[in-house]
């Protein structure tokens, strides 16, 4: 007896489905990629560091202080990083364990390109971490507008760290409330 | 009629019917609740609550459009509105506006009166009484989106509590001559 369309199709849809299985295999040891990311030291550091900076620009409870949105931003006055110290919106100064948080998150957004940037290979405007907050033109679309410009002190703190060679006069200005 | 007519009927009203839908404003708008009894519908109702959920474009109170509205409440326990405070706010672009709070806390602005370029600074005073948010307003148009007036373990990490201007009670007192009870009582 001669095999149906039905059967052909069956058996067709089965070998196809195993293919995709077996193309998809689990990445061996060898294919991991190691980001270079940009001094997370000085994006840490007390005084004159980039990280109150994507605070106080990116961390507001509407924006990216927000567990919903990409690039999430914890900060004293936002988002809280889940705790068992009681710490909330308001109280103790951004924890250690907010700002690495907040380091990851925001190389997370292109590790790739950020890699490519900290080795030199591309330059700081081709991150949308520069491209959004300098909003359209300039830059990207960006749901929350354009909230840098070009040579203001919030670009050369960025663009300075992304580049290795921080501003922190710049990022000290950048991070207060005008 | 073809099957081929009716497919594409078909297809243009499920389509149709699926761009008027926001399943998610929608239920933000059902979580507001019903009105308070004995409140009517106006500027003295639902205070604390984030305005511009139904105030905005697309929402049921659409021909009333805000582009910044809230509540402030004299202390950060109860909930006394505070009558004749001021709203003093500052755009990206250095524009500034100011706007009073009704009996009950309430104030609301029309794009007409003041469409800001966000983030936007604020500060609320009322004689030498002051305060001043930490940080700027991203482009949430509802103060009651991120202050909210019940704080519990669904919300802690990521609201404040509503807005407040004392650390206690108004030393005015509340509004004497109010229309509706400026005590919400939670």
């Amino acid at each position: 007896m001669k095999p149906g369309p039905l059967a052909f199709s069956l058996v067709s849809g089965a070998v196809a489905a195993w293919l995709a299985v077996a193309c998809s295999s689990t990445p061996g040891s060898t294919d991991k990629f190691t980001v270079t990311g940009p001094n997370p030291g000085d994006f840490s550091a007390t005084t004159g560091g980039v990280g109150p900076v994507f605070e106080r620009h990116c961390g507001s409870f509407d924006c990216h202080g927000n567990p919903s949105r990409a690039m999430r931003i914890y900060s004293q006055n936002g988002l809280r990083l889940p705790n068992e110290a009681g710490i909330l919106p308001g109280a103790a100064v951004t924890t250690p364990d907010e700002v690495s948080a907040n380091y990851r998150s925001i190389i997370a957004v292109e590790p790739e390109q950020t890699n490519s940037v900290t080795l030199g290979k591309a330059q700081p405007d081709s991150l949308l971490i520069i491209k959004k907050p300098l909003g359209p033109g300039p830059g990207e679309a960006h749901k929350g507008g354009t909230v840098m410009i070009k040579g203001d002190d919030t670009e050369k703190c960025l663009t300075g760290w992304l580049l290795g060679k921080v501003d922190k006069n710049a990022c000290t200005a950048a991070a207060q409330l005008p | 009629m073809s099957s081929f007519s009716r497919f594409a009927g078909v297809l243009a009203i499920a389509t149709f019917a699926a761009c008027g839908m926001d399943p998610v404003h929608d239920g933000a708008v059902a979580a507001q609740g019903k009105e308070v009894t004995g409140v009517p519908i106006g500027e003295f109702h639902r205070a604390g609550q984030p305005c511009v959920v139904c105030h905005e474009e697309h929402g049921p109170a659409s021909n009333s459009v805000f582009s910044i509205a809230g509540t402030v409440f004299a202390g950060p326990n109860g909930t006394v509105g505070v009558e004749g405070a001021t709203i003093q706010m500052t755009d990206s672009k250095n524009s500034k506006f100011e706007k009073a709070t009704n009996c009950v806390g309430n104030f609301f602005v029309k794009p007409s009166e003041w469409d800001p370029a966000f983030p936007i600074l604020v500060r609320v005073a009322k004689g030498a009484a002051k305060r001043s948010m930490k940080s700027p307003i991203g482009r949430e148009p509802s103060c009651g989106n991120c202050h909210a007036r019940i704080i519990d373990e669904n919300n802690q990490y990521g609201s404040m509590p509503h807005v407040y201007l004392f650390a206690g009670d108004d030393p005015a007192g509340p509004s004497k001559n109010c229309p509706v009870n400026p005590d919400l009582g939670l």
